[in-house]
């Protein structure tokens, strides 16, 4: 059990020796993947079929908006 | 220790702040008819009120204080708890998940888990979340009462007395509506008090540029100002940060935490669930600043009197954030702060216990004593919400003296379970495939390994201690990997019986509202 423990620990860090820049593009990576897909979300898993929302009570632009913001505060303070 | 004087403005504004809380909270009991107004407000409530509610229910004393503690002590890192572990996965069950979840017209989470795997698995996770909660309402009351001893010079008793008599009021008689209609008010005195507390001490500290510069001196604050930390950092190493509290953690908290999902069911519409998620995204934004920024300015600002971390003893994080408090707010806005952080306790609070009552009256009552009136099932959450109260109020004595950090304790709770339980979720909202047989072998192997994997640092002793984030993430691959394997060897489901319990197989129209 002790080096069935070890060599997970182990193994977890030994998995991502990386550079700190690839980390940085790690986090990005994962909501510049989250912003395609509300992109490309189909209308009907957004209710925007019935009637055509305004811009401020469309969520799925409220969504864009919060990804980007994440998205630069990782590449900033990443 | 240094506390804080409450001038009359200051008492005045905290007193303003009680009993309208409490007010607004008894207000709102009016129209309870039934058991589906008390646990679901009648499926009434606003998206905007829900969105608040969200926000708040996520943050309490223990985060108020052991989020400067921890910026104190690691920096901008803490801001990933909301960013990674929050924003993506609200943003992602805003529109897959919540709007599902509310189509599928449970009350819980265990309900649903029953519904697609099995009465045994819905009654696990039940009683592991009613254990949970009890927790972590004992973490909340500790938190609060070393928040309160801190900054007011209250002991004890005298702090749970007041936050359980406040939430107690209100809460056993309003149900879920009282809960999120006055958390929306805490939400934003909560927003005004802490950037109250940030902007004073940013003033103080020199402005950003000043911040910098006084942290930037000390030999051991390299990694202070970036929120990605190298893959061999102690606490938090990034891998473990990108893969257990983004992939696991955040998203089994905002899927699968019942306080969490259940204020979402009580909106009108899917669509005005999905909003509520999407508006808790934004105001999320700048919570991880209100947070973490107080142990900064703590930081620059009181290095002199709370030294080097790697040499605090037990409690003295937790003055990270009085200390900033009583030493830079005037007259006033002290008050107004003072007023935030009961606003943040109490919002925590009723939160888990409204929740916590649900919980056990749907998943685990109603299947014990079957058949009884719904005035009677409404009896029994109200009463529960005492039970719940005192339970948490004894625990948190009991627990007092045994956890420092009180954030890492509301941590290590969570990670028995949240890897098998957003395992289960997924498995079960995503895939046809997932059959009762594999759910319950999964749910077996991934509590075990997370059991297993948290044991070790007290049978092989603290160098093999296994981080927490690294259990989460451990325990839902061993979770994933036995619900997919045992599932592909039994039957599956015809799709009659997964209509409503899949994504991809709806049910054929909206319930009724």
């Amino acid at each position: 059990m002790r080096t069935l423990l070890g060599l997970l620990a182990a193994a977890s860090g030994a998995q991502v020796g990386a550079a700190s820049l690839g980390a940085k593009a790690a986090f990005v990576g994962v909501f510049a993947l989250l912003l395609l897909w509300l992109l490309f979300l189909p209308a009907r898993l957004v209710d925007e079929e019935a009637v055509r929302q305004p811009w401020w009570r469309n969520t799925r632009f409220w969504a864009v908006l919060v990804t980007l913001a994440q998205i630069w505060v990782y590449a900033y303070w990443g | 220790m240094e506390t804080a004087k409450l001038q009359p403005l200051d008492m005045a504004l905290v007193a303003a702040y009680l009993i309208s809380v409490t007010a607004l909270g008894l207000w709102f009991t009016r129209g309870i008819k039934n058991s589906r107004d008390y646990f679901l407000a009648g499926k009434t409530l606003p998206w905007w009120a829900v969105g608040m509610s969200l926000v708040v229910s996520d943050i309490g004393a223990k985060d108020m204080i052991g989020l400067a503690a921890d910026g104190y002590r690691y920096g901008l890192v803490m801001m990933n708890f909301d960013f990674i572990g929050c924003a993506f996965p609200v943003l992602a069950a805003a529109f897959l998940f919540m709007p599902f979840l509310w189509m599928a017209g449970v009350y819980t989470v265990p309900e649903y888990l029953g519904r697609r795997y099995n009465q045994t698995v819905r009654t696990f996770f039940a009683l592991i979340w009613a254990l949970f909660m009890m927790g972590t309402v004992g973490t909340i009351l500790v938190s609060s009462a070393v928040m309160f001893e801190a900054l007011l010079g209250w002991g004890f008793w005298w702090s749970v007395g007041v936050t359980a008599v406040v939430v107690g009021v209100f809460t056993t008689a309003g149900g879920l509506k009282a809960v999120v209609l006055t958390d929306a008010l805490s939400c934003v005195v909560l927003i005004v008090g802490a950037a109250l507390t940030c902007i004073l001490g940013l003033q103080r500290a020199g402005g950003w540029e000043g911040l910098q510069t006084a942290i930037g001196r000390m030999d051991w604050t390299s990694n202070h100002f970036h929120l990605v930390l190298p893959a061999d950092h102690p606490a938090f190493p990034w891998p473990a940060v990108l893969l257990g509290l983004g992939f696991v953690l955040g998203p089994a908290y905002w899927i699968g935490n019942q306080a969490i999902v259940q204020r979402t069911l009580g909106t009108r519409s899917q669509n005005q669930a999905r909003a509520s998620y999407v508006f808790c995204a934004v105001l999320k934004l700048v919570f991880p600043v209100l947070l973490v920024l107080p142990g900064l300015i703590g930081l620059a600002l009181f290095h002199d009197q709370l030294g080097d971390p790697s040499q605090w003893e037990e409690g003295v994080g937790n003055r990270v954030l009085p200390l900033l408090i009583v030493n830079l707010l005037p007259t006033g806005v002290l008050g107004i702060v003072v007023g935030a952080f009961m606003a943040g306790v109490v919002a925590n609070l009723d939160s888990y216990i409204n929740s916590a009552s649900t919980l056990v009256v749907t998943d685990l009552y109603r299947a014990v004593v079957p058949g009884r009136t719904d005035a009677h099932y409404l009896r029994v959450g109200q009463a529960l919400v005492v039970v719940f109260l005192l339970a948490g109020v004894a625990f948190a004595r009991l627990i007092q003296p045994v956890f420092g950090s009180v954030f890492e304790a509301f941590q290590t709770f969570m990670t028995f379970f949240q890897g098998p339980l957003l395992a289960l979720l997924l498995l079960g909202m995503l895939t046809r495939r997932a059959t009762s047989q594999g759910g319950l072998a999964g749910m077996i192997l991934g509590v075990g390994t997370a059991v297993a994997l948290n044991s070790a640092r007290f049978v092989f002793g603290p160098e093999l201690a296994v981080s927490y984030l690294w259990v989460a993430w451990w325990s839902f691959v061993a979770s994933l990997g036995g619900t997919v394997v045992v599932s592909l060897l039994t039957r599956p489901y015809d799709e009659d019986r997964l209509r409503g319990l899949v994504c991809w197989i709806p049910v054929r129209e909206e319930p009724q509202t």
